[in-house]
């Protein structure tokens, strides 16, 4: 019988403490809000408020940054990871793309100076030619020629001499349909009737295999000096007359024999030749055409 | 099928060779991937198949290369006669002695047929530089390993692929020939 009314003794007590309290909170803060509308001053209410709050702000603040600046330092970190990782392959990919549009715009540049200079030498010379490119070279060590991308269908015949705008590369050697092979001026098996353009003196050019000519059948007493410029001569009516051919770069006095013995440097560039132009023979009938001058 | 592959790959090794592999015209270092070619072709083809092929490299080395026809022809025939006498011995069977053994032949080959050639047309050929022709040499055995390799690989396939030659022959128990 003791122990159920000890409950209720305890739950009154409980319920009125709960009242007390209530009671309480309710005058603190209809007495918070009268200070507060009444004078708005910054009472010290408030400032006991902000002395109890401030501490505890302080602490969630840097609480709140020390967790802010570790989630950045190691979660945002290992997402930026993926991100950066997945901007890396972009830019790469983008930067690869870049530099093929960059080699593509120079190769561009480089072609285009290349058939501008061919172009020009084209238009500066009388004769009718045909624009043609490398397609292929010689990988034995025993010749030396190339084929070009240009045969029998577009005129192209056997002897027909092959030069770019430095001047004389060498001369078809054989053709097909579409394609022709080139005999360089620097194969062995090459001659071509020169001249020294300052002496006005013939001479037979010939290949040496190597990057340089030999000048053959130049007489002693010809005077020949380092620097001279080798044309062709126009005889037999293979090559134009005046076409540059290249510069004498030595000249060997021996004491014996009739010639001397002369190295040419090539006008051309054979390492780094591309397009070419083939000059059209003109046909017997083309000559016989034209009309007589009184 | 096997000729046909090989018959392709002939065909673009001697197109690799004439492009891609000679950046200048006087470049020294081409390596001569059709002396491989021979070499292979003379250690595990047979003989008519192999002679097909080498006719078709010769005749394209000399449509593609030099003013003297007929002299890239000779280095290839002269070349498979050579290395198939060594085929069947045994020594030739290990690596370690078909690999010099080629490149030899490719060197000694080379210079028989420059001196046979030069001796014929004058005044035709670039004057023979030791060095370079050395140069030539290392890069045949060097290329040698794995050029073989990769023929092995492209053999197997012929004989592997979709239509093989031997499905096409009758055999003697079909009922086609039964029929016959």
């Amino acid at each position: 019988m003791r122990k159920p009314l000890r409950n209720k003794r305890n739950s009154k007590t409980q319920y009125l403490r709960v009242l007390v309290v209530a009671v309480f909170l309710l005058v603190l803060g209809i007495f918070f809000l009268v200070t507060t509308f009444g004078s708005q001053q910054f009472g010290s209410m408030h400032k006991i408020m902000m002395e109890f709050v401030g501490p505890v702000q302080k602490i969630v603040t840097s609480t709140g940054s020390t967790l802010g600046s570790v989630k950045s330092d190691y979660i945002d970190s290992i997402q930026n990871f993926f991100k950066l990782n997945e901007e890396k392959k972009r830019l790469t990919l983008q930067l690869q793309e870049t530099e093929a549009q960059l080699n593509r715009s120079r190769e561009a540049m480089a072609t285009n100076a290349s058939l501008r200079k061919l172009l020009d030498f084209k238009n500066a010379s009388e004769q009718r030619s045909i624009a043609t490119t490398i397609v292929g070279k010689d990988p034995s060590p025993f010749f030396r020629s190339v084929i070009i991308d240009q045969g029998a269908n577009s005129g192209v015949v056997k002897g027909s001499p092959v030069v770019c705008s430095e001047g004389v590369v060498g001369q078809i050697f054989t053709t097909s349909p579409n394609y022709s092979k080139v005999l360089l001026a620097i194969a062995p098996s090459s001659a071509i009737d020169v001249l020294l353009q300052k002496s006005r003196v013939r001479g037979i050019l010939k290949g040496t295999g190597d990057l340089t000519y030999r000048l053959e059948y130049i007489l002693k007493n010809v005077d020949v000096e380092v620097g001279d410029y080798v044309v062709t001569a126009g005889y037999g009516g293979v090559f134009p007359t005046g076409l540059p051919v290249g510069v004498v770069s030595r000249v060997f006095r021996q004491p014996q024999g009739m010639f001397h013995e002369i190295e040419v440097k090539p006008a051309v560039d054979y390492q780094t030749i591309e397009h070419l132009l083939v000059i059209e023979k003109p046909n017997l009938s083309e000559i016989l055409e034209q009309p007589v001058q009184p | 099928m096997t000729l046909i592959c090989f018959i392709v790959v002939a065909t673009l090794l001697v197109i690799l060779q004439t492009t891609l592999l000679m950046p200048i015209p006087v470049w020294a270092f081409a390596p001569d991937f059709y002396f491989i070619l021979v070499a292979y072709l003379a250690s595990r083809f047979t003989l008519l198949p192999a002679l097909i092929l080498v006719y078709i490299i010769g005749l394209m080395l000399d449509v593609l290369t030099g003013t003297v026809l007929g002299m890239f022809s000779s280095l290839c025939f002269t070349g498979f006669a050579l290395i198939r006498l060594f085929a069947n011995k045994v020594v030739y069977k290990n690596f370690l002695y078909s690999i010099p053994l080629i490149a030899l032949a490719f060197f000694a080959l080379s210079g028989l047929v420059y001196l046979v050639f030069d001796f014929l047309y004058p005044d035709h050929l670039v004057p023979w530089v030791w060095w370079e022709m050395a140069v030539r040499t290392a890069l045949v055995a060097l290329f040698t390993y794995p050029l073989f390799r990769l023929f092995d690989v492209i053999h197997t396939y012929g004989e592997n692929t979709v239509l093989p030659w031997k499905r096409l022959r009758t055999r003697p128990d079909s009922p086609r020939r039964r029929q016959t």
